[in-house]
């Protein structure tokens, strides 16, 4: 669905995309994380066809993004994280915007606005950043898009928005959607995602399915001194020691995705080694 | 479907345009509409005499280059501001239908709503100067003299007492052709500047003229015999044995040098505001 070849990208003297690869497919959600200024949200408007490649080539659904045609951004839909909606009416939104995707679903989109519990305001702009972006994120999912990309989508989500936020996504993937979801909060993510996508320095850093990396990585709470000292990465809690490990028995375990995500981020060779044995 | 033009997705792409910009839109006509009307009040007040049909023609012109520039300087300003921007690149149309679409709301839409703003505000305003004007009149040195109150200025119209520079036949139609030619470069200007997009384009704009100025003054004139000089830019005056003699382009040429400094101009600048669009980046 998404190929990404030999990326190269800068903002004038500012190196942002290195030679960067990632090949992505229908019926996953990604999560695409890093730190801030590390091309996130470059990469997802490169997929856009909001930027173009300096080197290198993007193919998405088969287009070349860049030439931003009809077909192609029907089946596309970006939340940025800084968005922008009219000052208009919820119906008036729908009227004008939703007749460009043919796959709209009109009661897909109540639903979300139900679930998101999204009350009162008669026009987009009397309502809150956070219930804007509960639009805007239901109206990306009622498009039924083939390719979703969200930049930060829980920016200004309230906690219970959040988890609400989690569940809709968890429900609109099917075999056919591909869901990008870029993020520095990484905790947000947790138990939504399939696959684990860490850029760093203009490049993937680390990119593995959860399946994978709950086979191959144990994340746990730990007070033995030895097991510590073997882990791959351990930082010192209140509750002890939460380490990630080598998982040669096979032991089943819950991602802990903010640990993964240090533990990449502070040696992503080591964490690396764990997958090639 | 055709990626290039589609009418009814086209429709979409002008229904949605119109549903996003409405207030601006309606806010920016209300002030045209205060702009002319505070212009009237004030000749009225001031010189105590009906509105000249000449003067409301001069009052149409100058609005129409100023308000059509500055609008057509903001028609691509959305894609100036990364949210905004984000949200119209994205539109599910294409290129062309997107310029289309700012095309039909900055030069046809905002020339007949212009000129109709314009008359909503004429009409009342000279028929009221003609009022007070009439009144004033009774108590004036020159209550002798017979009053006459002014008419409404057609600006379609080539009449000599409508246009403010009576001796330059076909004025208005040379204004018309001029503004759509000047308001095609702020278009493009519009596209091509992040930022201050009038101020600059007026800048480049001048600095066009300044280097035809050159050309014609310097290169041209540079070029011709002694005591000769420019009377237009398809004529020369040239003095030769103490007579002056008046040297003219055959008429084809004159009016392909016409022809080519206006509408190609306007088609340059369109063609090119597409490209610099279909390679926005954001």
């Amino acid at each position: 669905m998404v190929s990404v070849s030999n990326l190269h990208f800068s903002y004038g003297q500012k190196n942002v995309f290195n030679g960067l690869n990632l090949s992505l497919e229908a019926g996953y959600i990604y999560g695409l994380l890093g730190r801030n200024g590390t091309g996130k949200s470059t990469l997802l408007r490169s997929m856009a066809g909001l930027l173009f490649p300096q080197k290198g080539t993007i193919e998405v659904l088969g287009f070349n993004p860049a030439l931003r045609k009809p077909d192609f951004l029907q089946q596309l839909f970006l939340v940025p994280e800084e968005f922008y909606l009219p000052d208009i009416s919820l119906e008036k939104l729908l009227k004008y915007q939703a007749a460009f995707y043919p796959k709209f679903n009109y009661r897909q989109f109540e639903k979300y606005i139900h679930e998101f519990e999204i009350l009162g305001a008669n026009t987009l702009q009397e309502m809150s950043y956070g219930q804007k972006k509960k639009v805007l994120i239901s109206f990306c999912l009622a498009t039924n898009a083939a390719l979703m990309l969200l930049d930060e989508p829980t920016n200004g989500l309230d906690i219970v928005s959040k988890s609400q936020f989690r569940k809709i996504i968890a429900g609109a993937l099917d075999e056919n959607k591909c869901i990008i979801i870029s993020t520095h909060q990484v905790k947000d993510l947790e138990s939504l995602i399939d696959r684990v996508s860490v850029i760093d320095e203009g490049k993937i850093l680390f990119d593995q399915t959860v399946d994978f990396i709950t086979k191959r990585l144990l994340f746990k709470i730990s007070f033995d001194a030895y097991e510590v000292a073997q882990s791959l990465y351990s930082e010192s809690s209140l509750r002890g020691h939460a380490i990630v490990r080598n998982n040669p028995e096979g032991e089943e375990g819950k991602l802990d995705l903010e640990l993964l995500y240090k533990a990449i981020i502070t040696n992503h060779h080591l964490i690396e080694s764990a997958f090639k044995a | 479907m055709n990626q290039v033009f589609d009418l009814q997705r086209w429709l979409l792409v002008v229904s949605e345009h119109g549903s996003r910009n409405r207030k601006r839109y309606l806010l920016s006509l209300m002030a045209v509409a205060g702009l002319i009307a505070g212009f009237y009040s004030f000749y009225i007040l001031a010189s105590r005499r009906p509105i000249p049909p000449f003067l409301q023609s001069l009052n149409y012109f100058i609005g129409l280059y100023f308000s059509g520039c500055l609008f057509a300087s903001m028609l691509f300003d959305d894609l100036n501001h990364g949210p905004k921007g984000i949200s119209a690149l994205l539109i599910p149309a294409s290129h062309f239908e997107k310029m289309l679409c700012l095309l039909l709301y900055g030069i046809i839409i905002f020339f007949i709503f212009y000129t109709l703003v314009f008359y909503l505000v004429d009409i009342p305003m000279v028929s009221l100067s003609n009022a007070w004007g009439a009144q004033w009149h009774k108590t004036s040195s020159e209550a002798s003299l017979p009053f006459s109150p002014s008419g409404i200025t057609n600006v379609f119209s080539s009449r000599e007492e409508m246009m403010p520079l009576p001796f330059i036949e076909n004025l208005n139609v040379y204004l018309f052709q001029a503004f759509f030619v000047v308001q095609s470069a702020y278009i493009l200007g519009s596209v091509y500047f992040r930022k201050f997009s009038f101020i600059k384009t007026t800048i480049s704009l001048f600095a066009l003229f300044f280097f035809l100025f050159l050309y014609f003054e310097i290169f041209l004139s540079g070029m011709m015999p002694p005591n000769s000089w420019y009377y237009s830019l398809t004529s020369w005056l040239v003095h030769h044995n103490q007579t002056t003699e008046y040297v003219l382009l055959p008429g084809w040429a004159d009016e392909l040098f016409y022809f080519v400094l206006g509408y190609p101009f306007a088609f340059i600048f369109l063609a090119a505001t597409y490209f610099r669009l279909k390679e926005k980046q954001i």
